[in-house]
């Protein structure tokens, strides 16, 4: 929604002043309230909603093919597809490009192998429903989503299951294709909780004045000056460390103490936020009980 | 799939149900109550559909370039989305799938004889349909799923139109297909005016004999029939519920 | 609290007894043919049946069907909060969430330099001086049109331009019908609850005491001339003309806030967060109720803790528990 020059420097004011109010009495380190559910789509191997108060809604799904590569920085794909936008507009590329590098430059690429030879090739696609009708004509960009986007990635990917292979695992002599198991039942997590790998969160911050905040809200997207997307994965920060237009008009430069601000944030806040996940995680869902 | 295995002599069908049966039919209504104006979550077997209604309004944010708006009438945009993960192999889909822009013509040219167009003139209504999953009766999961969003977001409508598929198995008609039966055997999607024999909404695009589709479609109708009820029974549901709230 | 992710709330089994007042569009309501139908119904072969999902209401022989939920449909008299979408020749279009966006013209506000004061074409041409997209005013529903849209004035002192505060969009069948739209809450922060689900919490003026008082006696006088004639005249119940020309300059268009205590705010985005407690629990809202939700959300210490799903939601039960126990309602 366009705000009006009052409603602007209100918010304004209030962020960049000493104690950071936010209008919706967050705090500097608050995320809005989200609601998210796991394993719902029934013809994918992992899949997760994640929606927030206001409406914009994630959904992510996890499809997992059997290759034969050994290329594998291109066994992970990832499409962003968002309502009302082309496939190839700068805002889905972007979306899609950012999720992809940040996944492929943090995986561990060894639960992603079947055979010698054969390896788990997963596409990762999400749907970004119901954005605000009106933000072509608005200052806010909805680069934002980012961090929505990727909580949804990490859910869909923690939650996926893979059959189970029952072919040999070593078929460097003789050619084999991977056979699994039909019992839906003996399905294998992708990410095993023995494992210490964590997929990788990114988490949009918006600076304004000297001051930093987590999960901008559309309204406080039209005056921030500027805003840098961060990586967390198993408490370090991790690339993408990148800025991100959240507002077309007034971009301000920032300088290095706002940034270490901002990633001094995320590695506090990525701790409690990976355990709200899979705390997600754990909830039954049972197929019927629909998550609608 | 040979043929046989699709309706076994004992009159059993893939799914073990048999010719009469609906699959399981649940929905549910105002799932998105800040997204949108109404919403309605389908799900038809292992189908899933889920619907958005936004307006009437005057500003579509979907709307093509150029559409003037009616004074007639309200006018509907209808976009659906079809994630590659929906079906059971990812394929990915162009916005501009000619099947998909078909199938939403159908549908416009239905729901315009069923909304009270003098209520909405000048007014923009746009309907966001997102398949979750696919099992089929895709264009019957979408109508249901429209009419009910319709009727969340509080837009006048002559009666709910509710929609099934029926296909043919050589002399027995088989009611609400599901994606095997669907690539084997013809079948005909209709779309029933409320407790009436009417057809707001029919389409067939395999070759069956005329002489069958009578009786096809009466089987259709009694479907539809039972899937207006189960809508029925929702939107009362959810209306006590609001009702008691307030 | 950092992040709270909730599992979403399921429903209930569905194996509840309906009632026999719900209506589902292509019911037969009547086949009495001496019913007029209103909205919400249609008429076929003398019988009258409904279009919407919704309540029957009755009243004298008119029969419509209210929904149970819809967009806002405008009436003569309401007072509004809308948000400035287009600015026209010699218009402005206004978003009030309703089904079309409502008409503002140039000749129904107030310019700087008093009432009296002619438009001319410079007015026509610097007409975003006054109000451009964005701006968000309060006024009042003048006329309707054919089609149901709304042409609004602001020709009154208490309408106009807002700043000084925070906008909040509650369902606009949640905000209950009232003579008097804004009110001084404690705290010192007003609050205009928009017929159309549009609110504006503000800092209250320090002329608004004042104000306030002579508006009242002012309305009560125009009230009373109201019920003689039976009739409706926009704007009754404004102040006086004399006054609204001392007070017609360049200030009621300005865009600048004035100077806001931390404190200030602080109480501004507790109401924001009561008016939000009382929507999520779906309460219909009035004053008393707003105050009620803000007392008892004291109680719960820092206005932080209000972003809270599950504070919010036991705010809207106490406020309901409240009136019970009160016998209010």
């Amino acid at each position: 929604m366009v705000l009006s020059t009052a409603e602007k420097s209100y918010i304004y004011e209030s962020l960049s002043g000493e104690n950071t109010l936010r209008t919706d009495s967050r705090k500097y380190n608050e995320f809005r309230p989200l609601k998210a559910a796991c394993s719902f789509v029934p013809n994918c191997n992992g899949s997760s909603r994640v929606y927030t108060a206001d409406g914009i809604e994630c959904i992510t799904s996890v499809k997992a093919k059997v290759v034969k590569t050994k290329d594998l920085a291109n066994l992970i794909a990832v499409e962003v597809d968002i309502e009302g936008q082309r496939d190839n507009s700068a805002l889905c590329l972007d979306l899609s490009a950012l999720l992809q590098r940040s996944l492929v430059n943090n995986f561990d690429y060894e639960i992603l192998r079947l055979t010698d030879k054969y390896y788990f090739q997963i596409y990762v696609d999400v749907l970004i429903l119901s954005v605000p009708g009106d933000f072509k004509n608005s200052s806010y960009t909805l680069y934002s989503l980012l961090s929505l986007i990727s909580m949804g990635s990490y859910l869909a990917l923690k939650s996926c299951k893979l059959p189970l292979l029952t072919s040999t695992t070593n078929d460097r002599e003789i050619e084999e294709e991977p056979s699994f198991a039909d019992d839906w039942e003996l399905a294998t997590d992708l990410i095993p909780e023995s494992s210490e790998f964590q997929p990788v969160l990114v988490f949009v911050v918006g600076l304004v004045g000297s001051n930093v905040i987590i999960d901008p809200s559309l309204d406080e997207e039209q005056v921030l000056e500027n805003g840098v997307c961060i990586g967390y994965s198993q408490g370090n920060i991790v690339p993408p460390i990148q800025s991100v237009a959240l507002s077309t008009v007034d971009g301000k430069p920032f300088d290095r103490k706002t940034l270490a601000k901002a990633t001094g944030l995320v590695k506090e806040i990525g701790q409690p936020v990976t355990q709200a996940l899979d705390a997600i995680l754990s909830e039954e869902v049972d197929e019927y009980g629909s998550v609608f | 799939m040979s043929r046989l295995e699709l309706y076994s002599p004992e009159g059993l069908r893939v799914d073990g149900r048999r010719w009469n049966e609906l699959r399981r039919f649940e929905c549910r209504t105002n799932t998105h109550p800040h997204a949108a104006d109404g919403s309605a979550y389908v799900q038809q077997g292992n189908s899933k559909i889920l619907c958005l209604v936004k307006g009437p309004m005057e500003h579509g944010a979907n709307l093509a370039a150029g559409t003037k708006l009616d004074a007639n009438g309200p006018v509907l945009s209808i976009t659906i989305n079809y994630p590659p993960f929906a079906a059971n192999d990812r394929k990915k889909r162009q916005k501009n799938d000619r099947r998909l822009q078909e199938i939403s013509i159908i549908l416009k040219r239905c729901f315009m004889k069923t909304i009270v167009l003098k209520n909405y003139s000048r007014t923009v209504i746009d309907i966001s349909l997102t398949v979750l999953a696919m099992d089929g009766g895709l264009l019957a999961c979408f109508c249901n799923a429209i009419t009910l969003a319709l009727i969340d977001a509080g837009i006048s409508l002559y009666d709910y139109v509710s929609a099934i598929s029926i296909g043919l198995f050589d002399q027995t008609p088989l009611l609400d297909m599901n994606t095997l039966e669907e690539s084997d055997l013809s079948f005909v999607t209709i779309g029933v005016v409320g407790d009436s024999d009417k057809l707001n909404l029919m389409l067939c695009e395999d070759k069956i004999p005329l002489d069958k589709l009578e009786r096809l479609i009466s089987l259709g109708i009694e479907g539809c029939h039972r899937v207006k009820q189960l809508m029925d029974h929702q939107m009362r549901v959810a209306g006590q519920e609001l009702q008691e709230r307030q | 609290m950092i992040i709270s992710i909730s599992a979403p709330t399921k429903l209930e089994s569905s194996e509840k007894t309906v009632g026999a007042s719900i209506v589902t569009p292509g019911e037969l309501i009547t086949d009495d043919p001496t019913w007029m139908r209103g909205h919400g119904t249609y008429f076929l072969n003398d019988k009258t049946y409904s279009s919407v999902a919704g309540s029957v209401l009755k009243v004298n022989k008119l029969l419509s069907v209210v929904p149970f939920k819809g967009r806002y449909s405008p009436e003569t008299g309401d007072h509004l909060v809308g948000r400035i979408v287009e600015v026209g020749q010699k218009r402005w279009k206004v978003d009030i969430g309703g089904e079309h966006d409502a008409v503002l013209m140039l000749g129904s506000v107030n310019l700087p330099g008093g009432i009296l004061r002619r438009k001319s074409e410079s007015d026509e041409l610097q007409m975003r001086s006054f109000l451009k997209e964005g701006d968000l005013l309060n006024a009042e529903v003048q006329s309707l049109f054919s089609d149901g849209s709304a042409s609004l004035h602001t020709r009154s002192l208490k309408y106009g331009k807002l700043r000084n505060g925070v906008f909040v969009r509650v369902p606009a069948n949640l905000i209950v019908r009232a003579k008097n739209h804004s009110h001084n809450l404690p705290g010192n922060v007003s609050v205009i609850l928009g017929v159309n689900g549009y609110c504006w919490i503000y800092k209250s003026s320090s002329a608004a005491s004042s104000a306030d008082h002579s508006a009242s006696t002012n309305r009560t006088a125009a009230e009373m001339s109201s019920s003689a004639s039976g009739k409706y005249q926009p704007g009754q119940g404004s102040v006086s003309i004399t006054r609204l020309e001392q007070e017609s300059s360049w200030d009621i268009y300005s865009d600048k806030n004035d100077k806001l205590s931390t404190n200030i705010k602080d109480t501004i985005s507790r109401y924001k967060n009561c008016l939000l407690s009382l929507s999520q629990c779906n309460i219909g809202i009035n004053e008393v109720r707003l105050v009620r939700a803000y007392e008892i959300s004291l109680g719960y210490g820092d206005t932080n803790i209000l972003v809270r799903e599950d504070i919010r939601k036991s705010i809207g039960e106490q406020v309901i528990f409240q009136e019970k126990m009160r016998g209010t309602g």
